[in-house]
């Protein structure tokens, strides 16, 4: 179920009145229960996998607590196997042996040729005939395997429960509705924010009781969200698709402003999911982390990934930077840890060569950033620049901006031979700029515009000029009727899905 | 949210109606605005969309997409046929939107003749074909006679049109394009048909291979047949046209709706492989679309095609009912042609 689909603008409002009126013991089913329709709303037959690396996880997270040794670390390694093993075999397999039939001429069979993709595509037809028939519903008919919606996320929220068991900052769950329950939140289920055992488990064993100020923020922070989402993000995937879906046939101006317009969709599409998960949290009374804190007004690319998808950020730092050394290590052994975690990350995103250059570039950056950091210092020094004047924070954030998108290029490109292509033609820079309609140019720049004054705001006048937060209860029910009405009159209200649901 | 300020639940649920009721004034007063803006526009689709629904009594209609719009030049039609015509043709759209439209007019007045114009991929399924009927939004509240049609967008959209503002989504910069100083002259129109004069540019797309991944449409298969037997039922003389395109069509897509249009016994001109324009870069503006030139041509030759068609009918009528005067001598004819 998408968060901007009508369905949700059901679901959520019973779903929450339900959990309200029930007994507190009994909202944990409701939650389960809720988390399983919301899920299988995309394709039923996939709630099994979920289903299996929950049991396998749960008693795993037993297992390592009550034994000691090599035996834990057993117990860890299984689960990390059985959960990297779907994630491998969904996600990864076809990649790899693409790759293995193309270098060494073989032709090893992908994964529409293997026996379980026939079973997984008969048994999903089935049960979605079936339930079209019964319901009513539109539940896809495959012709080929898809990737389960969500998994690269719930693997990694089922991962860090494990290994927090396993170092012992967390007891294991042994109520296995809870258990099911960390990992099937339904807000964050499929597109985060990756949470950890010690934020989450815990909240799931205190009574909330409906408190209206706490609903109403809640409610503003997902009509935010939306706004993000269906005015500025789905508006600019309209140009972006256009250009970025045939490069060959635009200048270099064109796939210039095409790639800015990328940058801006892909923060406002994921950190507007973030938001509506997070709002959809607190009505009910739970906190989840933050996932985004304005990424675009940072002056490095290391800040930038301070900011940036936060949660998995530091998930990578938990479990892959630190145990490689950290920084806590030899230069050169550094780099390569930086590096190793950005190519890492960037294979999480997706099976393709782009996403791991895209990784691999942020990590370049990162290097670069730090060998790059005293001589910068002693230039400026040198030629008398003040590094905390306004001129030069604002040029920070624009070099920082440009090699961000930069990096996009490659995430947004179809493949490598178009990510090149794009560059190419970029820095020749000739050929007039695809305008599409005037209509279409001018709820673009409005979008941009309004979401650079939110940013500008936010970041440099905290607490100033606030609207949908402000202290005067009038003002914060004036600005969420014209940001509902702004929605309904220039949202994409048919837009599609959000970017992060395909990793 | 710590910083929030707290406050009591009955207040909050009275806060709470305090903002839906601001909710529907604003959207009242924005439905009314945008609604206002939309019926002043004086040029651009909306404006023909609007001229076609509620003003226009040409006993000639053309209907189908961009391809009608911009191929049936309708002066030249005026001037053979001796009426009035109107080019209802719209970007982007299908049969399901010129089935919304013909119902609307029929409620008015019934046209003479209609020249339907059809592509390769009509009755595949698109979402575009869907999402694209958000054009006859505006119009759902006064003409009811489309609701069918835009039911079809979403099982949701009797929820949507609660709102005054979303029939106008999105609409509104180009509702300022259509009111602005000079609107009128901005783009060529002439009653409904749009000249193209760029030169030849490819789309560069491979159509065989974009259809062999498309399904057919159930809704546009029914429509299809629906808007044919309504013209019959009005007694409407219609034309099922396919109008030419720079490369040959691929007959395996085309089969099934001439079939369609051979078993519903109307009169069908295929242009698709029409000799003198295919392949013909000076005819075209793109693979899809003729030029100015090209459409003229194309029309001259419709209409001589038609004017052929309509000779042969009447000869075949007179024939018929000189046969029958043959077989019942005694029963006096009703009229009598010259």
């Amino acid at each position: 179920m998408l968060f901007n689909s009508i369905a949700f603008l059901f679901f959520f409002p019973i779903v929450t009145i339900l959990y309200f009126l029930l007994p507190y013991r009994f909202r944990w089913m409701l939650l389960l229960i809720a988390s399983f329709v919301f899920y299988i709303a995309f394709l039923p037959v996939y709630c099994l996998i979920l289903l299996v690396t929950i049991v396998v996880d749960y008693f795993a997270g037993i297992l390592i607590a009550r034994t000691t040794g090599h035996k834990r670390t057993l117990y860890l390694i299984l689960s990390l196997i059985t959960n990297i093993g779907f994630l491998c075999f969904f996600k990864y397999y076809d990649f790899f042996i693409n790759n293995f039939n193309s270098w060494f001429s073989i032709h090893l069979p992908l994964m529409k040729e293997l026996w379980i993709s026939g079973v997984i595509i008969h048994w999903n037809n089935t049960v979605n005939h079936f339930l079209n028939g019964l319901l009513g519903t539109d539940l896809a008919i495959l012709r080929d395997i898809v990737l389960p919606i969500g998994l690269s996320f719930h693997t990694f929220q089922a991962m860090s429960y494990t290994i927090e068991v396993y170092r012992k900052k967390q007891k294991p769950e042994y109520h296995f509705g809870i258990y099911a329950l960390y990992v099937m939140f339904y807000p964050q289920l499929v597109a985060g924010p990756i949470e950890r055992p010690q934020n989450m488990l815990h909240q799931f064993y205190e009574k909330h009781d409906f408190d209206i100020s706490r609903v109403s923020y809640g409610l503003r922070v997902m009509l935010f969200g939306l706004f993000k989402k269906v005015v500025i993000a789905d508006r600019l995937a309209i140009y972006v698709n256009a250009v970025y879906g045939t490069p060959a046939h635009h200048s270099g101006a064109s796939l210039a402003l095409a790639t800015v317009f990328f940058a801006i969709q892909i923060y406002c599409d994921f950190s507007a999911y973030s938001e509506i998960a997070i709002g959809a949290a607190i009505v009910m009374g739970y906190k989840l982390m933050t996932n985004f804190r304005r990424p675009y007004m940072s002056g490095t690319i290391s800040e930038f990934w301070r900011r940036w998808h936060i949660s998995l950020s530091s998930w990578f730092t938990d479990y892959l930077y630190i145990p490689l050394g950290g920084s806590r290590v030899a230069v050169p052994r550094l780099f390569f840890n930086l590096f190793l975690v950005f190519l890492i990350s960037g294979f999480w995103h997706g099976a393709n060569w782009t996403f791991i250059a895209w990784g691999g570039i942020n990590g370049l950056y990162l290097v670069l950033g730090r060998l790059m950091a005293k001589p910068r210092k002693k230039w400026n020094n040198l030629l008398g620049i003040n590094e905390s004047s306004g001129w030069y924070q604002a040029f920070q954030i624009f070099t920082t901006f440009v090699l961000a998108c930069l990096a996009w290029i490659f995430f947004r490109a179809a493949s490598m031979s178009d990510a090149l292509l794009i560059i190419r033609r970029i820095f020749t820079f000739k050929g007039p700029l695809f305008t599409d309609t005037f209509s279409m140019m001018a709820y673009a720049f409005f979008g941009i515009g309004f979401l650079l004054l939110y940013e500008i705001k936010s970041e440099f006048f905290p607490g100033k000029f606030t609207l949908l937060n402000n202290r005067h209860w009038l003002v914060r029910q004036v600005s969420c009727a014209v940001l509902l009405i702004l929605i309904l009159s220039i949202g994409v209200l048919d837009g599609g899905q959000f970017i992060y649901f395909q990793f | 949210m710590e910083n929030q300020p707290k406050i009591n639940t009955s207040k909050g649920f009275f806060r709470f109606l305090i903002f839906l009721m601001l909710v529907a004034l604003l959207d009242f007063f924005c439905g009314k605005t945008l609604q206002f803006l939309y019926y002043k526009q004086k040029s651009g689709y909306d404006y023909r969309a609007s001229y076609a629904i509620d003003s226009t009594n040409a006993p000639g209609l053309i209907f189908g997409s961009s391809r009608a719009s911009h191929h049936y030049v309708a002066n030249m039609l005026a001037d053979s046929f001796g009426v009035a015509f109107y080019n209802v043709g719209r970007d982007g759209q299908s049969i399901l939107y010129d089935y919304a439209v013909l119902q609307t007019i029929l409620k008015r007045y019934t046209p003479k003749l209609i020249l339907l114009d059809y592509q390769d991929e009509e009755l595949f399924y698109f979402s575009d074909s869907y999402a694209r009927l958000s054009s006859l939004l505006p119009y759902a509240k006064t003409h009811p006679a489309i609701n069918h049609t835009i039911q079809m967008r979403s099982s949701f959209e009797k929820l949507k049109m609660i709102s005054r503002v979303y029939p106008y989504n999105s609409l509104f910069f180009s509702m300022l394009g259509g009111i602005s100083f000079g609107a009128r002259g901005r783009v060529e129109e002439v009653n409904g048909y749009l000249p193209l004069d760029n030169p030849f540019h490819s789309l560069n797309a491979d159509q065989n291979k974009f259809l062999s991944t498309k399904e057919p449409d159930s809704n546009k298969i029914k429509t299809f047949d629906a808007f044919i037997d309504l013209c019959k039922k009005k007694g409407i003389e219609l034309y099922v046209i396919m109008s030419p395109y720079y490369e040959p069509v691929n007959v395996k897509f085309t089969q099934p709706i001439d079939k369609l249009i051979h078993d519903a016994g109307v009169p069908h001109f295929d242009y698709s492989r029409f000799p003198g324009l295919v392949g013909n870069m000076n005819y075209f503006s793109d693979e899809k679309h003729l030029n100015r030139k090209g459409s003229e041509l194309f029309t001259r030759d419709l209409i001589s095609r038609i004017s052929a068609h309509r000779h042969i009918a009447e000869v075949d009528q007179n024939l018929q009912s000189a046969a029958s005067q043959t077989s019942h001598p005694g029963k006096v004819p009703a009229s009598k042609s010259n």
